[in-house]
């Protein structure tokens, strides 16, 4: 009996917890694709992944964590606003999206200087031809301001890319 | 004036089986494999982690306010750390082999090691990492897997529990603190252990093994070095071994037997209680920051003065007040006494005065953390689960009001027992109650100053 507790607590333990966590994130049998994002501070990567291809009429589970600031989350497009992302908690957003498109997200708490360029964006693809209203373009564009010109310099800037990239994009497209 | 508890029909029972402690440390095991994968592959968010939480919270402050001062090394009867490398050992989980036997290689630990220095240092290393350590889930996994990847590895090189007796840098000063413990293993009658040529307890026979802790329980004085294995009360055959509940402190009480490297743990864990006291509590972001920052020049500093302050600092200041008393308590009688043996001897008021600032010092972080552990046990991982509904519970300060009305007893307490124990030394050694003020300032001005940290 003594050597079925090692056994358990040696080998069972881990095997549970990988296991466990396995099965609740277990893909398309569920009828839902589980997407783990995890948001760290601008300067350590912000959204990684930053880029999602999902497909129209997909029924997704967003499930975002965070392992060091506090973040938000909001993808306007698809009407997502998620207030708080605590360290260490996950927070869990079932969406739909109907339409094909390009839908921008990003951070909503401010989490660092480089807040602003923590965004990603979210490719939605599907058999009808894309019909997608140009989105609002972002407060700071329409006042104006060019992020790239101001004063206070992050004092880290990441050898690689943060999610800005992709918010980046977004921003050559307005100026089309 | 004492009392053998274990003579209690029940509880001599469960102290003679061996599965009751068996399945205690099993649990423990189970904690500690959690804690690991926790730390390893959960969520960097410390208060998040069962790592960070169970260990650094809800263990440390079991073990300081409650364990060591009421009941002495009995975290090390339960301990999982050596456990697996001991069954390998004695290539057994519960009944022992026949004589005892051991499969090791067995060699002896050196005997230049033969001391505490080498845990003083483990602590010391420890202490100086901690504020990463303490907030950072993989390193305290990597720091509880390297524990116990040594002490596996000293298991099957050296004899018995080397890791406990000499590495383990817990032990070193659970070990220094138990002399406070109401409770001691020792032998019921000296003089049956006299006549007895076996001496089973040390050597082992069929019904367990000798003495883990290389120590001959007939002359066990102290707890210091007696890790409440029980193992010698299941071997010995002439039931002369017993548990006694005691007066408080009765350790602190001996004349001789007092080592160098015991005042050093008792200073290295004073200044520790000092330093952790401003660096984690204290209210200079500046200091906690710059502990954090490993590596960087601030950091190098910070890493000097904490070094200095424990291996020279403070010792100086101590050794000085020792010094001065010895001028100014000029011997009753004609007796000469070196520095170095008042060095030791007064040392003994480092106990208590360092175990009240540790237990100060920790009530002010678990009162206010100790909700964490409620998430953390349903979400161990901090993967988002809720295995037992408590996943949602939101971080809240117990009393915190309270924190500074418990600390400043529990450090006057420390100092009222140190000043009793200075003026003591005193008398032992011929001297007039003069030459303990120093010590006795000393004393007071390291209480004040943890007083000021807290109340401030």
């Amino acid at each position: 009996m003594a050597l079925a507790v090692v056994f358990i607590v040696l080998v069972v333990l881990p095997a549970t917890i990988f296991g466990y966590q396995a099965w609740l994130l277990r893909p398309a049998s569920a009828g839902v694709k589980i997407v783990e994002i995890i948001a760290r501070a601008p300067d350590q990567g912000g959204f990684s992944p930053d880029r999602l291809s999902l497909k129209a009429g997909e029924r997704v589970r967003l499930r975002i964590s965070s392992p060091d600031v506090l973040h938000g989350f909001t993808i306007p497009g698809l009407g997502v606003d998620v207030d708080e992302i605590y360290p260490g908690k996950v927070v869990e957003v079932d969406l739909t999206p109907d339409k094909p498109g390009r839908y921008a997200f990003a951070c909503t708490r401010w989490c660092g200087v480089d807040h602003w360029r923590m965004r990603g964006v979210i490719e939605v693809a599907g058999d009808s031809p894309v019909v997608v209203a140009p989105p609002e373009p972002p407060l700071f564009q329409q006042l104006g301001v060019d992020l790239d010109a101001m004063v206070d310099e992050a004092h880290i800037i990441p050898s690689v890319k943060p999610s800005s990239g992709a918010g980046a994009g977004l921003n050559r497209h307005y100026r089309q | 004036m004492r009392y053998a508890i274990s003579e209690i029909p029940l509880i001599k029972r469960v102290l003679k089986s061996r599965w009751p402690q068996w399945s205690i440390v099993a649990v423990m095991l189970f904690f500690f494999v959690l804690a690991i994968i926790a730390g390893l592959f959960g969520t960097p968010a410390g208060n998040r982690n069962f790592g960070i939480v169970f260990v650094w919270i809800v263990w440390w402050a079991l073990l300081i306010l409650l364990l060591v001062p009421f009941a002495g090394r009995l975290w090390c009867g339960v301990c999982p750390i050596p456990a697996p490398g001991e069954w390998l050992q004695r290539r057994a989980l519960v009944r022992p082999r026949p004589g005892g036997k051991l499969y090791t290689l067995g060699k002896k630990w050196p005997r230049a090691f033969r001391n505490i220095w080498l845990q003083n240092a483990g602590f010391l290393a420890v202490a100086l990492f901690s504020a990463v350590i303490l907030t950072t889930p993989i390193v305290t996994a990597l720091l509880l897997l390297g524990f116990m990847l040594v002490a596996v590895g000293t298991s099957l090189v050296f004899e018995r529990r080397t890791f406990c007796r000499y590495l383990c840098p817990v032990g070193g000063f659970i070990g220094l603190y138990s002399q406070v413990a109401p409770i001691e293993l020792r032998v019921k009658d000296p003089a049956v252990c006299a006549g007895h040529k076996e001496k089973l307890c040390y050597t082992g026979s069929d019904d367990g093994y000798g003495c883990p802790w290389l120590v001959f329980p007939g002359s066990l004085t102290s707890n210091t070095y007696c890790g409440l294995c029980t193992e010698c009360l299941k071997t010995c055959n002439q039931d002369n071994i017993a548990i006694f509940v005691r007066r408080p402190g009765a350790d602190l009480l001996k004349t001789t037997g007092h080592r160098v490297d015991e005042a050093y743990k008792g200073l290295i864990m004073l200044a520790c209680a000092l330093l952790y006291s401003a660096v984690l509590i204290g209210p200079w972001g500046v200091l906690k920051e710059t502990a954090r920052a490993v590596g960087t020049p601030g950091w190098f500093v910070y890493a000097g003065v904490f070094l200095a302050l424990n291996l020279a600092i403070l010792p100086g200041l101590f050794w000085l007040a020792v010094r001065s008393g010895q001028s100014l308590g000029k011997p009753v009688a004609n007796a000469k006494t070196t520095t170095g043996t008042l060095f030791g001897d007064y040392a003994a008021v480092l106990v208590p005065l360092g175990l009240t600032a540790w237990v100060a010092f920790s009530l002010s972080f678990v009162l206010v953390n100790f909700s964490y552990a409620w998430p953390a046990l349903s979400d161990p991982m901090g993967w988002g689960w809720n295995l037992l509904g408590t996943a949602g519970m939101p971080w809240t300060p117990y009393v915190p009001g309270l924190v500074p009305v418990l600390q400043t007893p529990v450090l006057l307490i420390g100092l009222a027992v140190a000043v009793a124990l200075a003026l003591r030394t005193a008398r032992q050694h011929g001297q007039s109650p003069r030459g303990a003020l120093p010590v006795v300032a000393f004393c007071a001005v390291v209480t004040i100053g943890l007083l000021g940290l807290y109340l401030a």
